[in-house]
């Protein structure tokens, strides 16, 4: 027993010491040496590299491969995020100059949410409140890794916009909506937990301190908390707040499951370190009944039901880190593993999370 | 019109849930047709007829497609003025995704365990829920199960329908910082870290049914520009 637990430190000593290397944490403890040391490019992460290759164009553009080859702020956000977490500025450039050319408002500073590869390639400029959430940190990631000045006020700009746009009061709760347009209505508001990005809230909270983020937070743990329907006790991928009564429900307008967006909400609440423990004996009993390689793509939260087909392999990465945390590691499936550019996304950020709680 | 459409129909129909009704209070009638656990014969069927059709037809089905990514569909219902999120389906489906998931000719039980898991994953034991207990989950609002449910609720499969696997290792989990976030429900208190782990699915599902919900405890005083 003593000696697995020294296994699992000394392994977990390695890991810190690897992922530092190419971490903007080396570059916040060595000082100038680290700055010289964090610009050397593209340090080659075996799982960063095959990312690029498979989802990455070479102007910058990450690729939904699973959805028609569109781009997302999202996708746009996680590239930035794994450039900077990787310290592959050069890649870091070319996604953000896509972004800003292609996605950035004109009149603002948030992101039209979606990038079709068909005229017109930006049918709707409403915003995705969880891209510009990854963006912003992103930017905040490189301008601490390179100490680019801009970034930070790119990354302060949108908070500002994402705070007086997509932030409402709904009842006595503040939420972070969705986007900024369709999603307060007359009789509820409509909010998607797995836009709450835990991580990113609390840098949000650093960027914009007189802003409403540690509320923010706070009243998305709580909505969490009461987020148990169905048969596992699971959050929807869409949630209905009553404005009078402050009731939540599964919305309407969406399938009552917790799918594909839902997934994200173990995974970031994991990584802010506010995950109820409710949520995680959820999970751990449908990966009980189903087993780890038979996850479901989805759940109907009104019947029980279960994808016919399984979940790719990024769910059981968030499964993982959210049963076992910085445990998990060395059980998290390769990104070979995952044929599309969501589940490869999942898996990567889950190996990030989980390397940030060792 | 199959019986648990009907269900289905009258129970959340268009409208949403009112608050009162929220908490899935329809969950036992519509646990009627939660579907029974399968045994890994079936489970290997699904998957051989999934493997049948992309053999067939060639098309491979590709479970991220279509209704996967629900989150990148707009609600509909925006006010005027308003634009919502657009749904991808507006965009042309490229032949290799021609097929749905929802299309794909096998119906939709759960499927059965992995008997032979690969290295690597992680398997926490041999359980089984008791299929019954569960369906009877309702986390929310509580009604009664009727004894029309009680009858006609799945069955637990015998234990010689039940797959054994070979216990493995269990990770080693340390007890997490951010776990006891204000509500570790009533019923797990006292217990020590990860203790629930040992339990039967059922008796933890048991056991999250029995927890309340945590009520809301909203900080009143917002941030200025929020305040009405």
């Amino acid at each position: 027993m003593l000696r697995d637990v020294e296994r699992s430190l000394m392994f977990r000593s390695i890991v810190r010491r690897q992922f530092c290397r190419n971490t903007l944490s080396v570059a916040g403890t060595l000082g100038l040496h680290g700055v010289a040391l964090a610009q050397t490019q593209g340090l080659g992460d075996p799982d960063w590299e095959l990312y690029k290759k498979r989802f990455m164009k070479p102007d910058g553009r990450i690729v939904d491969t699973g959805n028609h080859d569109v781009s997302h702020s999202e996708g746009q956000g996680y590239g930035l995020f794994f450039a900077s977490t990787f310290n592959d500025r050069t890649a870091f450039d070319k996604i953000l100059e896509w972004t800003r050319n292609n996605l950035k408002h004109r009149d603002g500073n948030l992101h039209s949410w979606r990038w079709s590869p068909n005229a017109p390639h930006v049918p709707d400029t409403n915003n995705a409140s969880d891209g510009d959430l990854m963006i912003a940190w992103a930017l905040r990631r490189g301008a601490l890794l390179w100490r680019v000045e801009a970034y930070l006020d790119q990354a302060k700009a949108i908070i500002r916009d994402l705070g007086e746009k997509c932030v409402r009061k709904i009842g006595s709760r503040l939420v972070l909506l969705p986007g900024m347009k369709g999603f307060d209505r007359p009789k509820a508001a409509i909010v998607n937990l797995s836009y709450y990005l835990m991580p990113a809230l609390g840098r949000a909270a650093s960027l914009d301190p007189s802003g409403p983020w540690k509320t923010v937070m706070d009243h998305g743990q709580q909505l969490l908390l009461a987020s148990r329907f169905g048969l596992w006790g699971l959050p929807p991928d869409w949630l209905a707040i009553d404005r009078k009564s402050e009731r939540i429900y599964p919305a309407a307008s969406f399938a009552p499951r917790f799918s594909y967006d839902a997934i994200r909400i173990p995974l970031y609440f994991k990584w802010g370190k506010v995950m109820p423990a409710s949520l995680k004996q959820s999970l751990y009993a449908v990966s009980q009944n189903y087993s780890m390689t038979a996850l479901p793509g989805w759940i109907d939260l009104m019947t029980g039901e279960r994808s016919a087909y399984n979940a790719p392999p990024g769910f059981r990465a968030v499964y993982l880190l959210a049963l076992n945390g910085a445990d998990a590691l060395p059980d998290l499936p390769g990104l070979a593993e995952s044929d599309d550019y969501y589940s490869a996304s999942l898996t990567l950020l889950a190996r990030i999370a989980s390397m940030e709680l060792v | 019109m199959p019986d648990s459409f009907k269900i289905l129909q009258e129970s959340f129909g268009d409208q949403p849930p009112l608050p009162e009704q929220e908490g899935f209070h329809d969950f036992n009638a519509l646990s009627r047709i939660a579907p029974p656990l399968v045994t890994p014969d079936e489970g290997e069927d699904t998957r051989a007829t999934q493997a049948h059709v992309q053999a067939v037809s060639g098309v491979r089905i590709d479970p991220s497609s279509g209704e996967a990514k629900s989150g990148r569909i707009a609600p509909d219902e925006a006010g005027a003025g308003a634009q919502p999120r657009m749904a991808d389906t507006s965009v042309a489906t490229p032949a290799h995704m021609s097929v749905p998931v929802a299309s794909a000719p096998t119906p939709a039980p759960p499927v059965a365990p992995s008997v032979n898991a690969p290295a690597g994953s992680v398997h926490f034991g041999a359980q089984v829920p008791d299929a019954r207990q569960a369906g009877m989950l309702n986390l929310g609002a509580q009604r009664p199960a009727s004894p029309d449910f009680m009858a006609s609720a799945p069955t637990r499969p015998s234990r010689a329908e039940i797959p054994e696997t070979t216990p493995t290792s269990r990770v080693f989990v340390q007890k997490q910082a951010d776990d006891g976030v204000t509500v570790t429900p009533q019923a797990m208190a006292g217990e020590t870290d990860e203790a629930w782990r040992a339990l039967p699915v059922s008796e933890l599902l048991a056991r999250l049914r029995a927890a309340p919900i945590a009520k809301p405890e909203v900080q009143r005083r917002l941030h200025g520009i929020f305040r009405r």
